[in-house]
């Protein structure tokens, strides 16, 4: 040890008392400084699912018929959403390729979960994923982006006017392209919930965004044997 | 100005954000090791020992601990202020393990071994708080605190709600690094009024707490899913980078990286007891020049 522990108090003008004083303030500053700095950065719970009798999502009562539209695949070709859709599970998700964060989540935690399913009821649902921003979402950027996630999920692109109409069917909000920035980038609001059909060809839940791959696994399988509630 | 980083679910991207609370922690340590230093009290401060108290030993130059002083804060600076906190409050488990590692590895011990002992006793004294620091320096109480604290504050149920807001954000910080000092306190204690762990000892307690690690990153490898809606559920910072790699990254960190830290330690501390051990054999061979030669 360097110093002499016997050479006496060396207390100086601060005595031990002032100093932890001192840090106990400090502390408290800080901990008050939390408590209100802390608001601008609570994230929005709003979007958490709502969880009642074992199911995520809501139920939708009465039910959401299907729309009678149809619109172009990512293979360019006519995708008429009642025959294609007819008898099978089907997600209906609306978004756009250059989303940076509702849409790759939402897509990714489809595509996880149907892996972990497996095989079995649910394992394959249909999922269908539109394109709401129609200048930059072709069929072939379509395919390339569904295809980095998982190349089972089909993407559908129509007119403004088709996609609106299959918004309303869904009673999702309206799509809204932003003004673009100097760099030519621009937002897109769209639906951020995933609308599930079930095979009696009726939406009977919609999941909103924030839904996790677990509630999927635990979902998907009941919905495709054609329970809902 | 946010006061500490969290999860925000917004679209990451690497432009600055300052945290008020990082820059005041790191400033007031600063402050503390300046204002310490600017009274000279790095070579010749003193301090009263009580009758009949005995002193233990604390090893360290006044240079190696402004060393380490000065590594501890910046490794604490690293760890609590943008990118690496953002990354780890809200978008990647590989980063708040990273963050987690090094907090509770390495700068906690380094932090202890900086703090000066007429510091500790200047703020812990020779009463009542002694005997509260003596307890937290005994294995018995060190080994399952941080034991539990490490495996509570990675649990997804405490982690979750945490992150999500600045204040629990701070608050898992702060347990972090709690954990850290009283897991190192046993054998790192600044204050000379309690007893270390030294030599075979202190190597078998740290090999003890090498293996707390294993059990949140067993069920982080394991877990069917990922176990954390924080980082499940955030913007992808990496695309191709899913949540279950992340994790399962995460995991490794945790484990591995965790042990490798610990065991250069104990690597360390393992060869200076062996090097003091030849030491005080030496002389006993340098008395007998003659021993092993023929007699004529």
């Amino acid at each position: 040890m360097a110093a002499d522990p016997h050479t006496g108090p060396t207390a100086g003008s601060w005595s031990r008392r002032r100093f932890l004083a001192s840090g106990a303030a400090l502390a408290g500053a800080a901990t008050l400084a939390g408590c209100g700095l802390g608001r601008a950065s609570t994230p929005d719970n709003s979007a958490e699912p709502e969880q009642k009798g074992n199911w995520s999502g809501t139920l939708l009562d009465p039910p959401f018929e299907k729309p009678d539209l149809t619109f172009t695949d990512f293979d360019g070709k006519p995708f008429p959403f009642l025959e294609s859709t007819e008898g099978k599970l089907t997600l209906l998700f609306f978004g756009y390729t250059h989303c940076p964060d509702i849409c790759p989540v939402t897509l990714n935690t489809l595509a996880r979960a149907r892996e972990g399913i497996g095989t079995g009821p649910g394992s394959r649902p249909q999922v269908l994923f539109v394109g709401v921003d129609v200048a930059r979402d072709t069929p072939a950027v379509l395919k390339e982006y569904l295809g980095n996630i998982d190349p089972t999920f089909v993407g559908l692109t129509a007119s403004e006017h088709v996609i609106a109409e299959a918004v309303r069917a869904v009673k999702g909000a309206p799509v809204l392209i932003e003004e673009a920035d100097a760099d030519g980038e621009y937002a897109v609001g769209h639906p951020a919930q995933v609308t599930v059909y079930s095979p009696d060809d009726l939406g009977h839940r919609i999941y909103p965004s924030g839904v996790r791959q677990a509630d999927w696994v635990r979902d998907l399988p009941r919905l495709a044997e054609g329970e809902y509630r | 100005m946010s006061w500490w980083c969290s999860s925000s679910k917004q679209t990451w991207t690497w432009t600055y954000r300052p945290y008020l609370g990082a820059l005041v922690m790191v400033a007031g340590l600063v402050a503390l090791g300046v204002w310490w230093a600017r009274r000279g009290r790095l070579s010749s401060a003193s301090f009263h020992v009580p009758d009949g108290v005995e002193l233990t030993v604390i090893e360290g130059t006044p240079r190696g601990r402004t060393t380490a002083f000065v590594l501890g804060v910046i490794g604490l600076w690293l760890c609590i202020d943008w990118p690496l906190a953002a990354l780890g409050a809200g978008y990647l488990a590989i980063a708040q393990m990273t963050r987690q590692i090094f907090m509770v590895m390495v700068v906690s011990p380094l932090l202890l071994f900086a703090c000066p002992p007429e510091m500790a006793v200047r703020a812990v004294g020779w009463g009542r708080r002694l005997r509260v620091l003596r307890l937290t320096a005994r294995p018995i109480f060190a080994v399952p605190y941080a034991a539990i604290t490490l495996v509570a504050i990675n649990a997804p149920a405490v982690v979750d709600p945490l992150v999500a807001t600045p204040f629990g954000a701070f608050a898992m910080d702060l347990m972090w690094m709690t954990a850290g000092f009283v897991l190192w306190m046993p054998v790192q204690c600044p204050h000379p009024g309690v007893k270390r762990l030294t030599g075979v000892t202190a190597i078998v307690y740290l090999i003890g707490q090498s293996i707390v690690p294993v059990f949140p990153g067993f069920f982080m490898t394991w877990a069917d899913f990922p176990i954390y809606s924080t980082y499940e559920l955030a913007p992808r910072v990496w695309s191709g980078f899913d949540a279950v790699n992340d994790q399962q990254s995460a995991a490794a960190i945790l484990q591995v990286g965790g042990m490798v830290l610990l065991w250069v330690q104990i690597a360390y501390r393992f060869l200076k007891w062996a090097y003091v051990q030849m030491e005080e054999s030496t002389p006993t061979r340098k008395a007998m020049p003659g021993a092993g030669t023929a007699a004529p």
